[in-house]
């Protein structure tokens, strides 16, 4: 455990999945070290910059505290069953077009993909003290980022499955695609559900 | 080629080292900015630690409300008896400051509080009272059952007093051809109907509640000052006054803010200046949930003039 710290091994696959995302995915099949615990250390660090991130631009109450002495635990959950979700979808589909299925691979691809994302804060920040639409960046920073995951896990797609770009693109746009609808519709019912109950009580 | 590698190594775990210290600055920063609003906002709060003074704000209209009202967290009486309720099994808590700014309410919301803070008293607990903009009627009778009370000069008080309002559309109705099919068990049983007039019976019957209602007001509040009733008499024709009027009709013990209010409380609790003060805590979801009032629950000025749903017998100032 120490010897592998101090090789410093385990940082190479932070380093490849924000530069090389294809050695990212050779390095997981390898699987030394561990990939899996090594990946969960991103989504923890990416539940915490959220948190961060946000109570930075919104008010300062007291919740602050108990979002980041336990919030940050429901964060974690919740993003591992996003990306469990969004694994299984890739997955299905990729097996749907006649791939063969990766889910162990692309669990922890998902899971390094958020690398980016904990940048969000540095970024925000500096817009923060210098009060510089702060709200705008974070907006902007949280799409830029975004969009840098979701590259990173196409790419790593393309190079699990030996498909060109394009088509692992598709793969990967398809289940947000479906998980999008399915989100829009149910808030369409929550929101006139809300709505009935308001205007009866 | 290793040598890059290390090198590249070395560079993200120096990015890793300033993404942990910036996380750490948030951390503090949000840390200060919140100290920071809340001594702007509490200036007396801190620390909050040991025996201290709690605080209970009582505003707007005192009334029972539907529980499955999501917003009557806000102003019902079941919320001010739920805080009071909770101040009382708080150990800590060795006085209580009642924040009033209320124009009063209906008879029984009202009765039902004070005789919660008149037990309070009771429990040797001493209770001061500090006026708002207003606190008339039974805002004012609330305020009686304290050990102390102050108002500011220009706080509105008094309106000692039981009124019931109900509006006479019967000239609307004829106007408009309405007429009203009424069955009815007995001669009383549509009494203060809007389509109608008021019966001379009629009348004289609300007059009885009112009166005594308006004698159990007198009774009550002359025993929180204790002052003779016939002291109190005097001023309790519904007349409003602002805090000086009142202080000179003895219907206060002093002129002051909440400041003033919490450093009484500390002086009949017998605690040091710098007890602790225990404010209401809202929680974020409720002062969200408090946002939405204004868009979901509207009501226009005119249903709230002619209070067409529900006739109550209120002390309440109706300016």
């Amino acid at each position: 455990m120490i010897e592998t710290l101090r090789s410093l091994r385990w940082v190479d696959y932070y380093l490849h999945a924000l530069v090389d995302p294809r050695k990212l995915v050779t390095l997981i099949n390898r699987g030394e070290p561990k990939p899996l615990p090594l990946s969960l250390i991103v989504v923890a660090a990416v539940a915490i910059i959220d948190i961060l991130s946000g109570s930075l631009l919104s008010p300062q109450t007291p919740f602050f505290y108990h979002k980041i002495t336990y919030g940050w635990i429901l964060f974690i959950l919740i993003t591992l069953m996003e990306i469990v979700i969004i694994a299984a979808f890739i997955d299905l589909t990729c097996q749907f077009l006649g791939y063969e299925g990766a889910i162990r691979t692309l669990i922890p691809l998902l899971c390094f993909s958020l690398l980016p994302q904990t940048l969000l804060l540095p970024l925000v920040y500096i817009f923060t003290v210098f009060r510089f639409a702060p709200l705008f960046f974070y907006a902007f920073f949280s799409i830029a980022l975004f969009i840098w995951s979701a590259l990173i896990v196409m790419i790593g797609l393309s190079e699990i499955n030996k498909i060109p770009f394009s088509k692992s693109a598709l793969i990967v746009i398809f289940p947000f695609i479906l998980i999008g609808l399915f989100v829009f519709f149910v808030l369409v019912l929550l929101f006139t559900q809300l709505i009935g109950y308001i205007s009866l009580t | 080629m290793g040598g890059v590698m290390d090198r590249n190594r070395k560079i993200l775990i120096a990015i890793f080292a300033l993404l942990i210290l910036s996380s750490i600055l948030a951390i503090v920063d949000i840390s200060l900015k919140m100290q920071g609003a809340r001594r702007e906002a509490y200036p007396f709060s801190v620390p909050q630690i040991g025996p201290g003074i709690g605080i209970i704000r009582i505003t707007g209209p005192i009334m029972f409300t539907d529980t499955g009202d999501p917003f009557s967290l806000k102003y019902g009486s079941e919320a001010i008896l739920k805080r009071l309720n909770e101040l009382e099994e708080d150990d800590r808590i060795k006085a209580i400051v009642l924040r009033i700014n209320s124009p009063g309410g209906t008879v029984a919301a009202t009765q039902e509080i004070f005789q919660k803070l008149l037990k309070l008293r009771k429990k040797n607990i001493p209770l001061v009272a500090s006026m708002g903009d207003i606190a008339a009627s039974g805002g004012y009778y609330l305020a009686s059952a304290c050990n102390y009370i102050y108002a500011n000069h220009g706080t509105i008080t008094g309106s000692i007093g039981v009124i019931a309002v109900a509006p006479n559309l019967k000239g609307l109705f004829e106007k408009l051809g309405i007429q009203m099919n009424v069955i009815k068990s007995g001669k009383y049983k549509d009494l203060l109907a809007s389509y109608r007039d008021i019966s001379a019976e009629e009348r004289e019957l609300i007059q009885e509640m009112i009166d005594s209602s308006y004698q159990k007001f007198l009774k009550d509040v002359s025993m929180g000052r204790n002052m003779p009733i016939g002291d109190i008499e005097p001023y309790a024709d519904g007349r409003v006054m602002n805090g000086s009027s009142a202080l000179e009709s003895k219907l206060i013990d002093g002129i002051g803010g909440l400041e003033s209010a919490i450093a009484k409380a500390k002086e009949l609790a017998e605690l040091p200046e710098d007890a602790a003060v225990y404010d209401e805590i809202r929680h974020p979801l409720e002062q969200f949930l408090m946002s939405m009032e204004n868009v979901f629950m509207r009501h226009s000025e005119l249903e709230r003039r002619l209070n067409v749903k529900h006739t109550m017998i209120e002390y309440r100032y109706q300016p």
